[in-house]
């Protein structure tokens, strides 16, 4: 009877997939959230418990009493907003030109940035070191050129570090930029100048606006992927003003101190987490890690 | 008493400028260029560069703007040679077709930017904001920011944007592009107002003779980077001077053949043009072109009673389309020519069933004779 | 309408564009040095030390472990990245931004600390220095490539086409394996590559998962770099770059492809 009573129309079925209990799709997230958990985040919470207990969270005092890490948390950071700042000042005009360059060359810049990007880190390193070294490339020309009479300290210093790692995380930089300017619509510079705006002052109030959005997304990443590093500060940087990721191999690797290592370790964590957060007050999360694109 | 001292700035605004191309020139690699374009715009006047596609107005727009130079010619504006000047300086305002506001300003700020930029008085600058949004109906929208404007709305703003700072001459490049055709009808009339009670002198791109016709005084068809003709709209659908523009330029039925004596000979047939506008070398190809509602359609066996002075021609009937006043008619002839004709409502019915024989009949003082190729 | 690049600017293009490769570059002929020791610019023509790289057990045992580790962790992050892809796309839950979030930390987190963690972790369930462990290390960084490139894919992908194949009486399963993964296809072999790249690639997990039976190239490398300067190091480097290069240039043909698809 109440059957009969049904409106014809009940009698579609509704599309299962719009029913939010029934998509069959739900349970793939699982696999990769266990993995995830088993193999991101409790290796976290092992470092953490270990920091606090091995022997104890006297662990992370070591800040407090030697001045070598707390000298390191310093370092690292600076190092780390230098790296960024000096790689924005190569990556905006480099992107820029990408953007305004015929096709062809666009392609050719674009390859340029993309094949350091995928060579092996400790490759391009450890060519930065022939390059940069006393007896290396830059030093032997010079020398021979009579423009020095001693080699030039290039490396195992600040320099070495910002130059390894800038190049390193120049496509980071390059990328959102890169992409953030392909989003400005075409005819707005023009749209400017028609309306009065030298060139200059056009990009200055129109282009360089719409661009920002980039430039903090590769700010915030290459910033936040600098304070972690670890291969180029080892080779290029100075022994005497390490980052906290060589201090951390050193007290793992050679002091067997896995207590104070994972200290050390969960405070640079900390210290990227802020930076992090704080980013995301600005930009999404998505668009700092996957640089804007889709 | 707001509402007057509201509108004071804008009687200022009048006085468009004299815009002079002549002879201009200009080459790419491949197509798009211009190939010795001429035009006067007169002060005050709504001139239009119709064509299809890559037909070269858009690169001419973009020759007086200045993201272009000429390679020959001279463009110039109230007598002042504008070759060289960089856009900034040319005080031309343009409307683009995307629009092109400023996403990150509001729509205050959009149509303020131009007297920014020229660092007017603030107090002046508020006024002329408040006097051009006013004129285009937008008051109430100045703090939003374009993306929360319909496209309408967002057209609005860049064309007032593009006069609040008074420019001599403005350029539009298919501004209603992309609105939907009820949108873009209400924005014809309204941008028409708008450039009159300005009294600017418009130069206005389009591909759309309807929006062509409805807008301008006069209209400059363009084909492959040349200027087939330029004329009032009445002009060009009466009195076309190249088939191109005959074709371009509403319906039409066009007969080609050869010029003789005063008469066109199609397939052995002579077709008078005794009183056609237009003349043709005598013996060199051309073609008569006739538009539909100077056509009269009658059923085969009623031709008895056209006069001799009238053409004829006998066709058959092939497509009938009902238009509401009338029937648009599609008719074959038996070399082969299509015929456009309309047909009264209240005609035979034989005449408008596929199949159907009729005569089509015209006077020739009706016809246009162009040359052919 | 052309876009004016000031010389000065275009000049700066081509001094950065230069140092992006420069550096890299010096490695190759310091590959084909004829001398035992790595200098440049190398002293004489020969390909002894490719010989050595591929004679001697030290290399080219390390060359085929990390093949064989850098295989099976694009096969697993390919599974994991395509679950979690189609389950965020297409699936109904809640929490899908922290999930997102959390997916994606691995590409900004400091790999050093990860590392120790998986030490620790390791140390526990007695996989330390196994082929297993490091497949498994190197899918926690590889996996949210592929889950990036998966999820592009099938975000690109007109979910009508599924609707019309179901609408011509296509099962979902059948539906699933002849419109849905012929479409995702380019976004599952960039994924594939990215994977294999980043695990080829790794170092710094593997320096502290390895153990001295099981060594990875890069890791075999690493102890080189701070020994022994032979020019062995820079017939590694060499190869590396090569392979990574062939790949990355599979990628991006593949990626022209994929636009081509795109109606």
């Amino acid at each position: 009877m109440i059957e009969e009573m049904t409106p014809p129309t009940k009698t579609l079925p509704a599309p299962s997939r719009r029913s939010p209990s029934r998509s069959p799709w739900t349970a793939l997230i699982w696999p990769g959230l266990v993995f995830m958990a088993l193999l991101f985040i409790l290796p976290f919470i092992q470092t953490a418990v270990r920091a606090l207990t091995d022997p104890g969270p006297q662990n992370f005092a070591i800040f407090f009493t030697d001045p070598v890490y707390s000298r390191s948390l310093i370092t690292t950071f600076v190092t780390a907003l230098f790296v960024a700042v000096v790689a924005l000042a190569i990556a905006y005009p480099y992107a820029y030109i990408m953007y305004a360059a015929p096709k062809a060359m666009t392609a050719v810049m674009m390859v340029l940035v993309l094949l350091p990007f995928f060579t092996s880190l400790l490759v391009r390193t450890y060519a930065w070191t022939v390059w940069l070294q006393e007896t290396g490339i830059i030093n032997s020309a010079l020398l021979n050129l009579g423009v020095i009479e001693e080699p030039l300290q290039l490396m195992r210093n600040t320099l070495g570090v910002t130059i390894g790692m800038t190049h390193a995380l120049l496509p980071f930089m390059v990328f959102p930029i890169y992409s953030s300017m392909l989003r400005i619509q075409p005819d707005l510079v023009p749209a400017a100048r028609t309306l009065g705006a030298t060139p200059a002052l056009a990009f200055r109030t129109v282009f360089l606006p719409l661009s920002l959005p980039g430039v903090m997304s590769g700010f915030l990443i290459v910033f936040v992927m600098s304070l972690g590093y670890y291969v180029t500060p080892a080779l290029l940087g100075s022994p005497r003003d390490s980052m906290m990721s060589e201090l951390v191999v050193n007290q793992i690797e050679q002091q067997i101190q896995f207590g104070t290592g994972s200290a050390i370790g969960i405070v640079l964590l900390v210290l990227t987490l802020a930076i992090l957060f704080a980013g995301t007050r600005i930009i999404s999360f998505k668009d700092i890690v996957t640089g804007g694109r889709p | 008493m707001t509402q007057t001292q509201l509108r004071q700035p804008l009687t200022m605004t009048a006085t468009g400028g004299e815009l002079r191309i002549a002879n201009v020139r200009k080459s790419y690699g491949n197509s798009r260029g211009v190939e010795s374009v001429s035009i006067d715009v007169r002060p005050g006047e709504f001139l239009t560069m119709l064509g299809p596609s890559g037909s070269g107005k858009t690169t001419t727009l973009n020759l007086v703007a200045g993201f272009l130079d000429p390679d020959e010619g001279s463009i110039t504006l109230d007598g002042k040679e504008l070759s060289g000047v960089p856009p900034h300086l040319r005080g031309i305002g343009m409307v683009f077709q995307q629009y092109a506001l400023f996403p990150h300003m509001t729509i205050e700020e959009n149509v303020d930017y131009p007297l920014r930029v020229r660092k007017i008085h603030r107090a002046e600058r508020k006024s002329l904001v408040a006097a051009a949004l006013e004129l285009v109906q937008l008051t109430d929208y100045a703090k939003r920011k374009p993306s929360e404007l319909s496209g309408g709305q967002q057209q609005r703003v860049a064309l007032a944007r593009a006069f609040v700072f008074k420019p001599r001459l403005l350029l539009m490049d298919e501004p209603l592009g992309a609105l939907d055709k009820k949108l873009r009808e209400a924005m014809q009339i309204e941008i028409t107002r708008i450039c009159r009670e300005l009294g600017a002198t418009v130069v206005y791109v389009t591909h759309d003779q309807e929006e062509a016709l409805a807008m301008s005084d006069r209209i400059a068809i363009y084909n492959a980077g040349r200027i087939e003709q330029l004329g009032t709209a009445e002009d060009l659908y009466k009195r076309p001077e190249t088939l191109f523009v005959a074709d371009f330029v509403g319906e039409s039925t066009v007969i080609k053949g050869s010029y003789a004596k005063g008469a066109l000979v199609h397939h052995g047939r002579s077709l008078s043009t005794q009183g056609a506008h237009g003349s043709v070398a005598e013996g060199s190809a051309a073609a008569v072109v006739i538009r539909p509602e100077d056509l009269t359609v009658v059923p085969a066996t009623q031709t008895a009673a056209i006069p001799e002075a009238l053409n004829t021609l006998e066709a058959t009937v092939t497509k009938c389309v009902y238009l509401g006043q009338s029937r648009k008619c599609l008719l074959t002839t038996a070399t082969g020519l299509v015929i456009n004709a309309r047909i009264p409502l209240h005609a035979p019915p034989e005449l408008f069933n596929p199949g159907d024989s009729a005569t089509v009949t015209w006077d020739p003082a009706n016809s246009v004779l162009v040359p052919s190729d | 309408m052309t876009r004016n690049i000031p010389l000065g600017l275009k000049i700066f293009g081509g001094v950065v564009g230069m140092l992006l490769i420069m550096p890299t570059l010096v490695v190759i002929p310091m590959s084909f040095s004829a001398s035992p020791l790595l200098k440049f610019p190398p002293e004489g023509f020969s390909l002894h030390w490719y010989g050595v790289f591929f004679t001697d057990p030290l290399w080219s045992s390390a060359a085929l472990r990390s093949i064989q580790i850098a295989a099976l962790t694009t096969v697993l992050s390919l599974l994991l990245g395509t679950g979690t892809a189609l389950a965020m796309i297409r699936g109904r839950f809640r929490g899908k931004s922290p999930i997102q979030v959390l997916i994606l930390s691995p590409i900004i987190m400091p790999i050093v600390v990860l590392a120790v963690g998986l030490y620790f972790v390791y140390s526990d369930w007695k996989i330390l220095g196994s082929v297993g462990g490091l497949v498994l290390a190197h899918t926690v960084i590889a996996y949210p490539l592929v889950y990036i490139s998966l999820s592009t894919a099938l975000k690109a992908l007109d979910s009508k086409l599924e609707d019309a194949s179901a609408s011509l009486g296509a099962s979902k399963a059948y539906t699933f394996r002849r419109i849905t993964l012929p479409l995702i296809t380019p976004g599952l072999l960039t994924g594939a590559l990215f994977a294999f790249t980043m695990s080829w690639d790794e170092l710094i997990l593997s320096i502290f998962l390895t153990g001295p039976t099981v060594k990875t190239l890069p890791v075999v490398m690493w102890d080189q770099v701070q020994t022994e300067l032979s020019p062995t190091l820079a017939v590694a480097a060499t190869i590396v770059m090569l392979v990574t290069i062939v790949l990355i240039m599979c990628a991006l043909l593949i990626g022209t492809r994929r636009k081509a698809l795109k109606p």
